[in-house]
């Protein structure tokens, strides 16, 4: 039994259409406790225009693959092109930003995250992804006061993943996590 | 069976991490649960100093902790030698300067709570009386570790000085537990409201964990219910996916980010959870073998030393230690010596002639000869020089038996069945086929660390099984392109 199911394998025979939805998800505001999201292409929806140039691809591995040669363990990353069409991403002299759909606060596009699924029908494939934007790049359109429908090459990585296994080991690292219990570590009374 | 329902739950109570844990063992104290450690070695009561614990002396239980430690009645000692480790440590996280030490008269410089510094009076104080010191009561401090150092708080009419340790965490348990605890432990998910099964995988480290401690269920390793693999330390310093790759290392499951961008554990040995044919293969086919990937000649013998040991060879006189890690013996479960067990004593050859000659010899570590002259040694008969890492010691582990990640005895406790452990050796000493498909959505179906059955390739034989180790999809041609190894073991 694989990842498919019956029914996704039927809709691949029969030639279903393929969707693919790309999401950004942008914080509210500055604390990032809640993300709106905003749909940058779904190519099953005609009402949204096409904006995604570039579908980029993502590479997966695993190590430990032999006693004798491991291999290695890397994040797939995953890298897009897109027309910058409603101008959301914009840069400035100093950074760029986002504007999310719903709200006028304007996030580092750093603070914000991607999604993106894969539909055969309404079937959904196993092939799901959330990754942090590291960076957007800006085509030169020859007017820096301008973005707008510039094409965007934005890359990231796995949302959580990469800033777990990029962490390095510190004091602070283990001494933040709230389900341990710090309160009986000073002794003698001497807190 | 598989991982306790509560270890997935990080809003669980700490025994979620049953089984895994980092612990120090204070001796003379109780055990705390935490990487660091504020202890009260002195107070001015009064205007005089004194210190409050006259026999301190702080171990830990993992053997390779000896931080810190402080000593009474060391009249005579060489002080310079430690005044200069006082500098030294302390410098690399707390700013406790160096001063001109001599003998019974230590006064580093201490950084107060408040940020200030100011002298602090370390040796010879009256550990009863309060009374100035005598001459024959001193605690002198030494400082090892990287984190560790002095520090003074002023809280009005009373100040202390407290002796400041940390280390980094120690992980105790089964390969998948320590994994996914070390990952669970350093995630904050907070930020995106998000659970523990939206970046791990869940139901494949269970499975490696059923294989990693269950022998009646499919084990590849032997380990025996309950008993826990492996302790693995961190490190300051260290990338967390080192330490996730040098934990791996002591299993067989393949660790990656599965094509959910989920962290994946694959069980080596799963059943075929695809069939993959021609019908949705798209181009050529790919096929190379991979027989420079290998050993290619194995010849040796293994069950000497104590590095590869065996749980079920548990000596009588040590508590086999349990899940919690509670009984366990440390070093003294180690030191069995099990070359008197000659069903330990495995001698298994292979050799791939073909391989050979192509490439040369690709010879394991450890040879029946260097056993047999290791042996000899150990036995007392040193008719020919010991080789050169070895040390005139009969309980000096005899590390070129095995792989160079389970010789650090430092780092980790290998427990492996021995016979396993050579079947997977012999397994590397096997010619591989590998193949390149690139197909449609179909690839989709499985993972990268699955066990797949491949069928129906012309040229290549019926049927053979193979592990997918590498994936890549294409999102613009919809295509996704797979490298399948041949599966052996």
């Amino acid at each position: 039994m694989g990842l498919l199911t019956a029914l996704e394998k039927e809709a691949i025979d029969k030639g279903y259409p393929v969707r693919q939805v790309w999401k950004i998800w942008c914080p509210t505001n500055s604390s990032h406790a809640s993300y709106d999201s905003h749909t940058i292409e779904d190519t099953g929806d005609t009402n949204i225009e096409s904006r995604v140039v570039c579908a980029g691809e993502r590479d997966y591995n695993c190590y430990n693959l032999s006693i004798g040669n491991p291999g290695d363990l890397e994040l797939p990353e995953y890298t897009i092109v897109l027309s910058n069409a409603d101008g959301r991403f914009y840069p400035t002299r100093s950074d760029s930003f986002f504007k999310g759909p719903n709200t006028s606060y304007e996030s580092l596009p750093q603070g914000c995250y991607m999604t993106h699924d894969i539909y055969v029908g309404y079937h959904k494939l196993p092939s799901e992804y959330i990754g942090s934007i590291i960076s957007v790049e800006y085509e030169d359109t020859g007017n820096a006061n301008s973005m707008t429908s510039a094409l965007c090459t934005i890359k990231t990585e796995p949302t959580v993943l990469s800033r777990v296994l990029e962490l390095e080991w510190d004091e602070d690292r283990h001494a933040n996590r709230s389900f341990l219990n710090y309160a009986s570590w000073v002794l003698d009374g001497a807190s | 069976m598989a991982m306790p329902s509560s270890w997935w739950s990080l809003n669980a109570s700490a025994s979620w991490r049953s089984g895994c844990r980092f612990k120090n063992d204070w001796s003379g104290a109780d055990v705390y649960d935490g990487p660091s450690i504020n202890r009260v070695i002195c107070y001015d009561g009064d205007g005089i100093w004194q210190g409050v614990d006259s026999s301190m002396t702080i171990d830990s239980q993992w053997g390779a902790f000896h931080w810190v430690r402080q000593n009474g009645n060391l009249a005579g000692t060489s002080i310079p030698a430690l005044g200069v480790a006082i500098g030294q440590s302390s410098q690399k996280h707390y700013p406790v300067y160096e001063e001109t030490f001599s003998e019974g008269d230590i006064f580093p410089q201490v950084k107060a709570s408040d940020g200030s510094h100011y002298s602090q009076r370390l040796l010879g104080f009256s550990s009863s009386d309060g009374t100035e010191p005598s001459d024959d009561t001193y605690y002198t401090v030494y400082y090892k570790p990287d984190y560790s150092g002095i520090e003074g708080q002023d809280t009005g009419d009373d100040s202390y000085c407290h002796l400041y340790h940390s280390q980094p965490p120690v992980y105790y348990g089964y390969p998948a537990q320590v994994i996914s605890a070390i990952v669970m432990e350093a995630i904050d998910i907070d930020d995106y409201s998000l659970t523990v099964s939206d970046f791990i995988d869940t139901s494949s480290f269970d499975d490696s964990y059923d294989a990693q401690c269950d022998d009646t269920n499919g084990s590849q390793y032997g380990y025996p219910r309950d008993h826990p693999s492996l302790v693995a330390h961190a490190k300051y310093g260290e990338p967390i996916v080192d330490t996730l790759k040098r934990v791996s290392r002591h299993a067989w499951e393949y660790l990656g980010i599965g094509i959910n961008t989920k962290l994946v554990y694959r069980h080596r040995s799963a059943d075929a959870v695809a069939v993959v044919n021609s019908d949705h293969i798209i181009g050529n086919v790919n096929f190379s073998y991979m027989d420079d990937f290998l050993y290619n000649k194995i010849h040796m013998r293994m069950g000497v030393g104590r590095l590869i040991y065996n749980w079920d060879e548990t000596p009588s006189d040590g508590p086999a230690p349990n899940l919690d890690g509670s009984g366990f013996a440390g070093g003294d479960t180690l030191t069995e010596d099990v070359s008197e067990d000659t069903s330990l004593q495995l001698l298994r050859s292979s050799t791939i002639s073909e391989s050979v000659t192509k490439y040369g010899e690709r010879i394991v570590p450890g040879t029946e000869q260097d056993v047999d002259r290791a042996l000899r040694f150990r036995t007392g008969d040193r008719r020919r020089t010991p080789p050169p890492s070895m040390k005139p010691r009969k309980q000096q582990p005899i590390q070129f038996l095995s792989h160079p990640y389970f010789n650090d005895i430092k780092e980790y406790q290998p427990c492996q069945k021995t016979s396993k452990y050579i079947e997977q050796l012999e397994n590397e000493s096997e010619p591989l086929r590998s193949a390149e498909i690139t197909q449609d959505l179909y690839g989709l179906d499985y993972d990268v660390g699955h066990v797949v059955t491949v069928d129906g390739f012309t040229g290549q034989g019926d049927s053979w099984t193979a592990v997918c180790t590498n994936k890549s999809i294409d999102f613009n041609n919809l295509t996704v392109t797979s490298t399948l190894v041949e599966r052996v073991g």
